[in-house]
């Protein structure tokens, strides 16, 4: 016993040690969203293309989708968008585009030049949208569910790995569960 | 007001405006930033502005405040706090606004709940512990001390009432061993070199 007690300080530090190194392999700018299993906001905002087109909630809610923040002052989405527009052709997945902070005729071009992967194209102005989503940089990329529940948040590039290793798997499930609670909603 | 400046030479008022005008070209930049400030009219929503984007963390910067931080969305995130104050919103409520987008991270006092208890409490845990700990180390080691002197007092000493236990020593001295020690005491020429009875 006394001599258990003598490696008292020993066992201290090595626990220590193992929550500071756990500390070492996080990452403090990816943030947990707050909006996790919380209905994707209602919102009031115009089509990309079209600004006289309005956009709602309902526009974006009935099926298992992601909604990608993009702006063309975003390096990283220029990165990402092949691999969108690449995960939109193989796996037939919906996507829906919310446009961050951006100005109309660039963000336009931009999809003009490198591909359309978006079912719709959500212009935010003012970033209201990505206040109430919880958006604090672009790219971020959320999965909703047929109820129109945000199921996961992604922030950063999504490419072939996140989306084969994070994103698909939800997805599916989400499908399945949607398919299971009754096919009319998801279409 | 006048009467100062007249009084004032003209290296000495250049001495005074080159700097005036420096700082001021500073804070037309500073202005500029913050021209959301300027426009309140009530000072009691102003201060509770300047008290919550202290209070508020920049989620994108890690460890700014709101007033602190010159990101986009610091920028947003008061403008927004703005809209909210002059909408009539309790600081309570604003709290739960950032509360609900971004989470616990973007209060720097977070709120007390389940997730968060660990946080609140864990270093008044561990103080606790420290000084449950201490004090154990120090009532341990008096134990040891009188134990020691005890011990001292039994290998040391020939005399027998000691051994039986007795605290008081003198209660076990017997009736001539008390009159010598009376005696002992008394005696003049002894006290002037105090010398350890134990030893004597």
């Amino acid at each position: 016993m006394k001599r258990l007690k003598l490696f008292l300080p020993l066992i201290a530090f090595a626990g220590v040690c193992a929550f500071l190194y756990q500390g070492l392999q996080l990452e403090p700018s990816k943030l947990p969203s707050a909006l996790l299993g919380k209905p994707f906001p209602e919102f009031v905002l115009t089509a990309l293309r079209d600004e006289t087109k309005p956009l709602g909630r309902g526009d974006v809610v009935g099926k298992v989708a992601l909604v990608n923040v993009w702006a063309t002052w975003c390096p990283s989405c220029r990165v990402e968008h092949h691999f969108l527009n690449e995960i939109v052709e193989k796996f037939g997945v919906v996507i829906y585009g919310v446009n961050y902070k951006d100005e109309r005729d660039k963000a336009q071009q931009w999809l003009e030049n490198l591909g359309n992967p978006y079912r719709l194209s959500i212009y935010d102005d003012t970033g209201s949208l990505g206040i109430d989503l919880g958006v604090y940089g672009a790219p971020e990329t959320y999965v909703i569910d047929h109820n129109g529940m945000i199921r996961y948040k992604h922030v950063g590039v999504v490419d072939m790995r996140v989306w084969e290793q994070t994103l698909q798997p939800i997805v599916l499930e989400l499908e399945a569960v949607a398919l299971a609670s009754g096919a009319g909603m998801a279409e | 007001m006048k009467a100062v400046k007249r009084k004032l030479s003209t290296p000495l008022r250049s001495l005074v405006l080159i700097p005036l005008l420096l700082i001021s070209g500073w804070f037309s930049t500073v202005v500029l930033a913050e021209i959301e400030i300027h426009q309140f009219k009530d000072s009691q929503i102003e201060a509770r502005f300047l008290r919550l984007s202290d209070e508020l963390r920049c989620p994108k910067c890690q460890n700014t405040n709101l007033s602190g931080s010159n990101a986009p969305i610091a920028k947003d995130l008061r403008d927004q706090l703005i809209r909210l104050l002059k909408e009539g919103k309790s600081d309570q409520q604003i709290e739960q606004y950032m509360l609900d987008r971004y989470g616990d991270f973007v209060l720097y006092r977070p709120q007390f709940k389940q997730s968060t208890w660990v946080l609140w409490l864990g270093p008044l845990a561990v103080l606790l512990a420290g000084f449950v700990l201490i004090s154990r180390i120090v009532a341990k080691r008096s134990v040891e001390r009188l134990a020691a002197s005890v011990e001292d007092a039994e290998t040391d000493t020939k005399h027998p009432s000691v051994r039986q236990g007795g605290s008081h020593v003198t209660d076990s001295l017997s009736i001539s061993e008390k009159n010598r020690l009376d005696q002992l005491m008394s005696d003049t020429s002894l006290r002037k070199t105090p010398v350890d009875q134990n030893k004597s």
